[in-house]
């Protein structure tokens, strides 16, 4: 028996109840994360900022400190302390560029319309320019044939240049200095090697590198299979700082004389597999 | 084996002329050393605002121009007869692009679009630089407040307007300069010297340890009247004038002498002489013989070293019994100053005297006039220099190598700038203070010391690829160079080849000495240790 249909009514689908249900609740949610930010007619006025961001000295910094509630316009005083030197307070901006390291501790007071006002503790701390990570790709399993290897240098502030200094194994790998690329875009690379050791001198041109880059690339010739580690000595020049670091990369030589097969030892592993192909 | 990869030239291109004027960190342009005080005193306008627009093709038959307009944030100071000055502001610098070609003049501010800058001016168009004090009267704001082209920062100590105060917040300067251009008596600007300051010690000052020691009871030494210390009363120029630290107690009596016959250094050198090195500008019949090097080849009459004995050398205020003279230099030794003069007499003995400066601190130094020669000492146009300018380098477009011009007029400091001129042209470093800062006091005297004769001594001695003067050519300078790679000026330490520009070539001059040393542990000198 068919059942009775009711005109001007049709079932909805259960597919559209549910998504119903769920746009419902995840406004829910939604409004209830955004309470804080959004505060309602009539709340007390607070400061939404909890912390201020770190500095770095030289650099420009830029952090909001954020009032709610209460009455605009709002303004934003030094209660007590003193800012980092070369910041001051901008119509409830904290602006400047920071001259000197340090951890400086202070208290903002907003105050609103209705004169009402409050009180909150930060510290901003002023570090020093970071290191320039320098990267090079090598991989950390086997290899055979050719494989090229990337340098990198990532988290650059003015970047000027570095000497990089490799040596490794030349019983394991060839590097020939001529192949040695330069994939900085605007800069100069010198370059000079051999016998399992390469000399790579690289500047940028004007100002320096910012960020992340690849410096320069090499392929690296492997006869027979083998890990590859290099011992790497590196010099930077940045933001008129400099740093030095001298560490392995990728295996130790321990590994790569251990799991390094020695071109003998392959062609007379080839050579067994013949025999024993041949042997009846 | 050594290998360079193909540098490009695209970014020197794109920079040129972002960088005003296109000058690098070297400088030969001769000023008069103003005060904070008599700077703000002089200056017509007084701004503080943001560079929108930098113009190096703004000039017109009378030569290349850069005009350069800031939107103002604040106006400190303007002429009585200007009503409305209006919310931006516009001057012009007689450097910049004309006809592809680009005139040069060392010592001439470096802004960007985008830079904030205080701004001292005089009103008026004709000179080369409107700047009060050339560049003195220009700060950037940067990380450590307003600095000036040298790195002299505007600072407030106790209400006193200094360089190198403690409190260099911008708001806190402007206000505190804004009551001083208004005659608040809360606020007060220092008027001590700031050309010679406590850069220079007891060594520099008192270099034998035979000569008589400074009397401290006597007049103030000039690291007394360090500008931190000066008030408008207790800083006077007459103080702290360069008198107290008199040329006569300042002669050195070191027998340093120059190191041979090193040529001039727009390519004079045997290895600059050779077919393969010569630029079309380095083929002057100066440059292209080796012979023409040689000294012996200075008649008397050029101002060679015979023409002038230590005792002519000496300083007119340098008595024999204050300190012994420097052993003479040998004038085999002396090197080669070779220049297209003018016919004037009083610029010759000018040099002559400034040559004898030199001579006197143990640097033996030879002046040949060679009307072939392509840098060259000109006397200019009064108009030109402005109040405070005593003599400019610039390269003039269509016009080959460095010009000296040199203001007319017989003022006894003449000889000190020309000596001061020279010595950059043959390579001295600069100094932020003393003589080598190119800032000469507007009283008294500011000739070479013990210290400059060392400095340009070591110039002389070093090769040109060696950029930091370390004694090797490899990493620190291959970094030099590349952050003036793309720069033009008259004396760029990178423009290896003295080309007018640091490119390709220079690359090459480099490489070809390049050694390879190991990564260093310690940092170099000026530079911070960032520890990984």
């Amino acid at each position: 028996m068919t059942p009775p249909t009711r005109t001007g009514w049709r079932p909805r689908r259960p597919a559209a109840a549910v998504w119903l249900a769920t746009a419902f609740v995840v406004a829910a949610v939604v409004l209830a994360s955004c309470a804080d930010e959004a505060p309602l007619p009539g709340d007390p006025l607070r400061i939404a900022s909890n912390d201020l961001p770190d500095a770095v000295v030289g650099e420009a910094y830029r952090a909001d400190v954020v009032a709610v509630g209460g009455l605009r316009p709002y303004r934003v005083d030094l209660e007590e302390g003193a800012l980092p030197p070369g910041l001051s307070l901008q119509d409830g901006v904290v602006v400047g560029t920071p001259t000197r390291l340090g951890a400086y501790p202070f208290t903002l007071v907003v105050t609103d319309g209705n004169l009402a006002s409050t009180f909150q503790a930060y510290e901003i701390r002023v570090r020093d320019v970071p290191v320039p990570t320098f990267e090079l790709s090598v991989p950390d399993t086997e290899v055979r044939g050719e494989t090229v290897l990337r340098a990198r240098v990532a988290n650059a502030r003015t970047w000027q240049g570095a000497r990089v200094r490799l040596r490794w194994d030349d019983d394991a790998v060839t590097i020939d200095p001529d192949a040695v690329e330069r994939s900085l875009r605007d800069g100069v690379l010198f370059v000079e090697g051999g016998d399992g050791r390469l000399a790579i001198d690289v500047a940028a041109w004007g100002e320096g590198v910012e960020g992340d880059t690849e410096v320069f690339r090499f392929p690296v010739e492997a006869a027979s299979t083998t890990l590859l580690g290099f011992d790497l000595e590196i010099e930077q020049l940045y933001a008129d700082r400099h740093t030095f670091a001298s560490r392995r990369i990728g295996a130790s030589a321990e590994d790569v004389r251990e799991r390094t097969e020695s071109p003998t030892d392959a062609d007379a592993s080839t050579d067994a597999t013949q025999d024993d192909g041949g042997t009846p | 084996m050594i290998r360079r990869t193909a540098p490009r030239r695209a970014l020197a291109f794109a920079t040129a002329f972002a960088l005003v004027l296109l000058v690098g960190p070297t400088w030969a342009t001769s000023v008069l050393d103003l005060s904070l005080a008599r700077l703000f005193d002089r200056a017509d306008h007084v701004v503080y605002g943001t560079v929108t627009e930098v113009d190096p093709a703004a000039g017109d038959d009378d030569g290349a121009r850069t005009r350069i307009t800031l939107e103002v944030e604040r106006r400190l100071r303007v002429p009585d007869d200007v009503d409305d000055p209006g919310d931006t502001h516009a001057f012009t610098l007689a450097a910049g692009e004309r006809d592809g070609e680009r005139t040069l003049v060392d010592d001439l501010v470096r802004v960007e679009v985008g830079d904030r800058v205080l701004l001292a001016q005089y009103a008026g168009e004709a000179s080369i630089s409107p700047i009060v004090g050339v560049w003195q009267g220009l700060w950037r704001l940067t990380g450590d407040g307003l600095v000036d082209l040298r790195g002299g920062a505007l600072g407030v100590d106790d209400d006193l307007l200094v360089e190198g105060g403690e409190e260099t917040d911008v708001e806190i300067v402007l206000d505190t300069l804004e009551a001083v251009l208004d005659g608040d008596a809360s606020a007060r600007v220092s008027s001590a010297p700031r050309w010679r300051s406590d850069a220079l010690t007891d060594d520099d000052l008192f270099p034998d340890d035979d000569a008589p020691a400074p009397d401290p009871e006597a007049d103030a030494s000039p690291t007394d009247a360090s500008p931190t210390d000066a008030s408008p009363t207790d800083a006077s120029p007459t103080d702290a004038s360069p008198t107290d630290a008199s040329p006569t107690d300042a002669r050195a009596t070191d027998d340093g002498t120059a190191s041979g016959n090193r040529a001039a250094p727009t390519g004079t050198s045997p290895t600059d002489a050779s077919p393969t090195d010569a630029s079309p500008t380095d083929t002057s019949p100066t440059d292209a013989s080796p012979t023409d090097a040689n000294p012996t080849d200075a008649s008397p009459t050029d101002g060679s070293p015979t023409d002038a004995s230590p005792t002519d050398a000496s300083p007119t205020d340098a008595s024999p019994t204050d300190v012994a003279a420097p052993d003479a230099p040998d004038a085999d030794d002396a090197t080669e100053v070779r220049l297209d003069l003018p016919d004037d007499p009083a610029l010759r003995e000018a040099l002559d005297d400034a040559i004898d400066a030199w001579r006197s601190v143990g640097v033996a130094l030879t002046l040949v006039d060679d009307d072939d020669a392509i840098d060259r000492v000109r006397i200019g146009d009064v108009d030109r220099f402005g109040p405070d300018a005593l003599a400019f380098s610039r390269r003039v477009a269509g016009e080959p190598g460095v010009e000296i011009l040199v203001r007319p007029g017989a003022e006894g400091r003449r000889s000190d700038v020309l000596a001061y001129e020279l010595g950059r042209w043959l390579g001295l470093e600069v100094a932020e203070r003393g003589f080598r800062s190119g800032r000469f006091p507007e009283d008294g005297t500011s000739p070479p010391l013990a210290s400059d004769a060392d400095a340009l001594t070591a110039a002389l001695a070093s090769a040109p690829e060696d950029l930091d003067g370390d004694g090797d050519v490899d990493f620190y300078d291959l970094v030099r160079l590349a952050a003036e790679y793309g720069r033009a000026g008259t004396r760029l330490a990178a423009d290896v080849d003295g080309s007018g520009e640091v490119d390709d070539a220079d690359v090459q001059r480099l490489e070809a000495r390049y050694t390879f040393l190991a990564p260093a542990r310690t940092p170099p000198e000026g530079r911070t240790s960032g520890d990984e």
